[in-house]
């Protein structure tokens, strides 16, 4: 169907703010594609969670998020969580509660639960996911001794059992070690590659550059360039939003490198 | 679903073998689920155990199977034992049972919608709210228009503590604040109704302040067939919906924001679980005053049993809120002979050693 090959999310004037506090003005961004990996970055306090958590539906927002034929913006959550799952940064704490038992919820709590026939297809959902994750042996161990990692994948895991078609992700590596951070990123990769619409927010332009298909920077709530990594990246782009002297540079399998200098010395305009 | 794409370095496992694996979890979950369910079994029959003694405690002797048998025969037992059974010991008993589960089922659901281990509705104010209720009718004679005179103290005090939860969730909707602002409402509450209820107890008669303080401290003997139906009546009505939010409230242990991002409609669970709390505690207080830790207790006891899988965390809460209160009726009647303590004093006595002693097991284990 010619509907479902343009799937994609196209934002076009979004206003998104808290009670007293506009944080993202009039945004419109170029189309995000299905089976595309877009980065979101930025430096703090640009808006970048905030614009995920608005696609989330977590935050009202102003304008429009179209998706395919649809207007996210307008949705009800409980149909927009059929769509979209969310992968928020912060980590459950002190929660009773096994790997399984996470997963389960999360699709048992969910408006998707109506499609599962019985308790032991669900179980069966959550296990295979799971295994996906490569993390099959810890699901019986409780959410709270598991490393940062663990419990990084185990969050992986609440937010990919459903099979959303749009997938966010918030910071989903800032406190994994090296490996993990290929394992999530590994992860996000293949859910793009079944077919979803991927955005994950990013610190670490190098792992945006080698992981997303497009990055998109922000900066105090609007968009200062967006394309492939090597185009979006450029050393006037992070001078002007981060007030640093980068170099960006190729390595050898080609991917694109940001080497920072030192703060820069002289305002750019 | 197994898939084995491996071009990456990730491990994956065979899809023959993932699918034993796969075997063994559900294996292992489902050993788990029984478990829970023998854990549920062992409380209904401690529960059961401790509700029998409770009723066969007291002044005169009766054994455990004569009290079974005026239970369940009560035309084959002399009348004296029928009298002592049924009207002297069953209200009692029957009431810490069904005051047991109101007040932890309802610390079970504001432990969780607050996502806080020390809420209950002792601590967040509603017992304060009925006590002021209650101050009222007894010392000043302000009651609920057109309520019966028996049950003006009850009526009072319902008032008060169902008043005080929805001032708490307006209190959060006017500023649109966050659980943590919504807890310290509750302690601004605690603090503000001792405060009132210390003015009217200043303003009056040394009968009056006799009967508020005694009502205060949550007394077991106030109990009648009448109250026992109310109680009753409520929890079957409101436990169904509790049991039926149960996967939600699981959802929202993992954080508010995730289980908004299932599609859990957050701000309507708080709301209709902060209402049931409202009536099973409210009603509850109302009928035996202030009974402490009881709320926070059960909740812990259950956490600690079965961890926080709803559907099993609530229900065994409300069992294990059961069991100490009846053996905390237990004790109000043998603590001292020939007496009987307010039962009330007797959960915050062996609350308090029970509540530090769950504190510093969980400090060790984190």
């Amino acid at each position: 169907m010619t509907t479902e090959l343009q799937k994609d999310i196209r934002i076009a004037g979004l206003s998104v703010g808290y009670r007293s506090r506009q944080i993202i003005h009039d945004l419109t961004m170029p189309p995000l594609r299905k089976g595309t990996i877009t980065a979101l970055v930025g430096p703090n306090g640009a808006g970048k969670s905030t614009l995920l958590r608005a696609l989330a539906g977590l935050l009202p927002a102003k304008g429009a998020i179209h998706y395919g034929e649809d207007d996210l913006v307008k949705m009800r959550m409980a149909e927009r969580a059929r769509l979209v799952a969310f992968m928020p940064q912060a980590l459950p704490q002190s929660v009773a509660l096994s790997v399984l038992e996470g997963v389960l919820s999360a699709l048992k709590a969910s408006p998707v639960a109506a499609r599962i026939d019985s308790a032991q297809a669900a179980r069966e959902m959550a296990v295979a996911v799971l295994n996906r994750l490569g993390i099959a042996s810890l699901a019986l161990e409780p959410l709270d001794r598991l490393s940062g990692g663990q419990r990084q994948m185990a969050s992986m895991a609440q937010a990919i059992v459903r099979e959303p078609e749009i997938l966010l992700l918030d910071e989903p590596t800032s406190a994994l070690d090296l490996r993990h951070q290929v394992d999530v990123m590994g992860m996000a990769r293949e859910v793009a590659d079944s077919g979803a619409i991927v955005i994950v927010v990013l610190h670490d332009l190098s792992l945006a550059a080698r992981w997303a298909d497009q990055v998109m920077i922000l900066d105090r709530g609007r968009l200062v360039a967006a394309g492939a990594p090597e185009d979006a990246i450029t050393p006037e782009v992070l001078a002007r939003v981060y007030h640093v002297n980068a170099r960006v540079e190729r390595c050898s399998n080609g991917s694109v490198q940001v080497l920072v200098d030192g703060p820069l010395t002289e305002p750019v305009l | 679903m197994n898939a084995v794409q491996d071009e990456k370095g990730r491990r994956h496992l065979s899809p023959a073998a993932s699918q034993d694996d796969a075997q063994a979890i559900l294996t292992g979950y489902r050993r788990i689920l029984r478990r829970r369910l023998a854990v549920l079994l062992l409380l209904t029959a401690i529960t059961l155990f401790a509700f029998l003694l409770d009723l066969v405690t007291g002044p005169s002797n009766l054994s455990i199977p004569q009290a079974v048998q005026a239970l369940l025969f009560s035309q084959e037992v002399d009348a004296s034992t029928r009298v002592i059974v049924w009207e002297v010991r069953l209200p009692y008993a029957l009431m810490a049972v069904l005051v047991g589960i109101a007040l932890s089922l309802a610390g079970a659901e504001m432990q969780t919608i607050l996502n806080n281990p020390l809420a209950s509705p002792f601590t967040l104010g509603v017992s304060s709210a009925a006590s002021l209720g209650a101050a009222l009718a007894i010392v000043l004679g302000i009651g609920i228009p057109g309520v019966p005179d028996n049950w003006i103290i009850s009526g009072n005090a319902f008032l008060f503590a169902f008043g005080s939860v929805l001032m708490l969730q307006a209190l959060s909707r006017l500023r649109g604040t966050g659980v943590e602002t919504l807890v310290l409402f509750g302690i601004a509450l605690v603090f503000t109704f001792n405060a009132l209820v210390a003015l009217i107890q200043f303003v009056a008669s040394q009968e009056a302040l006799q009967q508020l303080v005694f009502w205060s401290m949550g007394s077991l003997a106030r109990s009648n067939w009448e109250k026992l139906t109310i109680l009753g009546a409520v929890l079957l009505v409101v436990a169904p919906f509790s049991f039926a939010a149960a996967w939600p409230m699981t959802a929202l242990r993992l954080g508010e924001e995730r289980a908004r991002s299932f599609g859990v409609n957050v701000t309507r669970l708080r709301f209709a679980s902060l209402f049931r709390i409202s009536i099973l505690a409210a009603t509850a207080v109302s009928f035996v005053g202030t009974i402490g830790f009881i709320g926070l207790v059960g909740p812990h006891i259950a956490r600690l049993l079965i961890g926080e899988d709803h559907r099993f965390f609530l229900p065994v809460s409300a069992l294990a809120g059961a069991g100490v209160m009846s053996l905390a009726s237990v004790a109000s009647k043998t603590l001292m002979p020939g007496v009987l303590v307010p039962v009330g004093i007797v959960t915050a006595l062996i609350g308090v050693p029970v509540f530090l002693g769950l504190i510093l097991s969980k400090r060790e284990r984190t």
